[in-house]
């Protein structure tokens, strides 16, 4: 529960510092705000990791090895401690790095081999009917400085063609429609296919999914 | 063909990094699958758009078929302004 906190008040005070209050509070404050559900078949991903070895980058799974004796740091404390939660919840994670610097990270839900699905609170909203070879991606990060290089989505897309040698068959995530960068990722470049729209109001910590329909595909 | 001309310039100099690319670039390349427009790219072509031709871009019209080449992007453009 202490660790819960640490990470959350390193997080609030992490995205203040980089992006300014009034971010902050329209993350917290907002009504009628559009969510997207996607998925992506898996069998349709293929490998693209040469664009991330081009601009030296490696491309690697997270486990709880990855951060012993600072083999791997991440820029930023509360994706540190974010990771170290994720972990700790279950979760599994790729990271791409430079060196021993992670640049971006990002995060999944799985069943394991018995079939239990650790539970994340975005699979219950979201409304997404959980099938044992599916998998939940959510929470890609890549850090500020190397935004601009045309990263996200081949890191994106290396963590689905990962996942799809794992055995998994489909992903879910989702992404908000006022995120140009993650509209533009997901549904752009590496055309997942869209399922629905929530409305979605929030006041602090109280959330309303307002309505749900089903859309067109775009891709 | 000014606004074609307009889009091209900001996307040679703001977009492109790589001068030769940016010298050699035609109305019909494709600017998804090259890498041309990226993730931030978008962010700053939207801005770009919207400031300078009046337009608001609706997050369901970042299609590829709107913004696959500098062509596609004038005739998505050309056909909002006919909407009003």
């Amino acid at each position: 529960m202490i660790n819960l906190l640490i990470m959350r008040v390193t997080q609030i005070y992490e995205f203040i510092r980089s992006n300014g209050w009034s971010s902050f509070l329209r993350e917290i404050i907002y009504i009628n705000r559009k969510a997207i559900l996607a998925e992506k078949n898996l069998r349709e991903v293929n490998d693209n990791r040469d664009f991330l070895q081009r601009s030296n980058i490696r491309f690697l799974e997270i486990t709880p090895g990855t951060f012993d004796g600072n083999s791997y740091q991440y820029h930023l404390k509360s994706r540190n401690l974010k990771a170290l939660h994720y972990l700790r919840k279950g979760y599994g994670g790729y990271a791409i790095a430079r060196g021993n610097n992670i640049l971006g990270d990002v995060w999944y839900v799985a069943s394991n081999k018995s079939g239990h699905v650790p539970d994340h609170p975005d699979i219950h909203w979201l409304g997404i009917k959980w099938v044992k070879d599916y998998v939940y991606c959510f929470d890609i990060f890549i850090v500020p400085d190397e935004r601009g290089n045309n990263l996200a989505a081949p890191f994106q897309n290396s963590a689905m063609y990962s996942l799809r040698n794992k055995g998994y068959l489909k992903a879910y995530a989702y992404y908000w429609a006022d995120n140009i960068p993650a509209v533009w990722i997901t549904r752009v470049i590496n055309k997942w296919k869209e399922l629905k729209t929530l409305r979605v109001n929030r006041f602090l910590f109280f959330k309303n999914i307002r309505e749900s329909e089903i859309k067109s595909i775009y891709t | 063909m000014e606004d074609n001309k307009a889009i091209k310039e900001f996307i040679q100099s703001e977009l492109i990094k790589d001068k030769s690319i940016s010298a050699n670039l035609k109305v019909t390349d494709n600017l998804i699958e090259t890498g041309i427009i990226d993730s931030l790219g978008i962010q700053k072509l939207l801005a770009y758009l919207e400031t300078t031709f009046s337009v608001q871009i609706a997050d369901d019209e970042l299609i590829p078929d709107n913004f696959q080449t500098i062509e596609a992007i004038f005739l998505f453009l050309k056909g909002k302004k006919r909407e009003g």
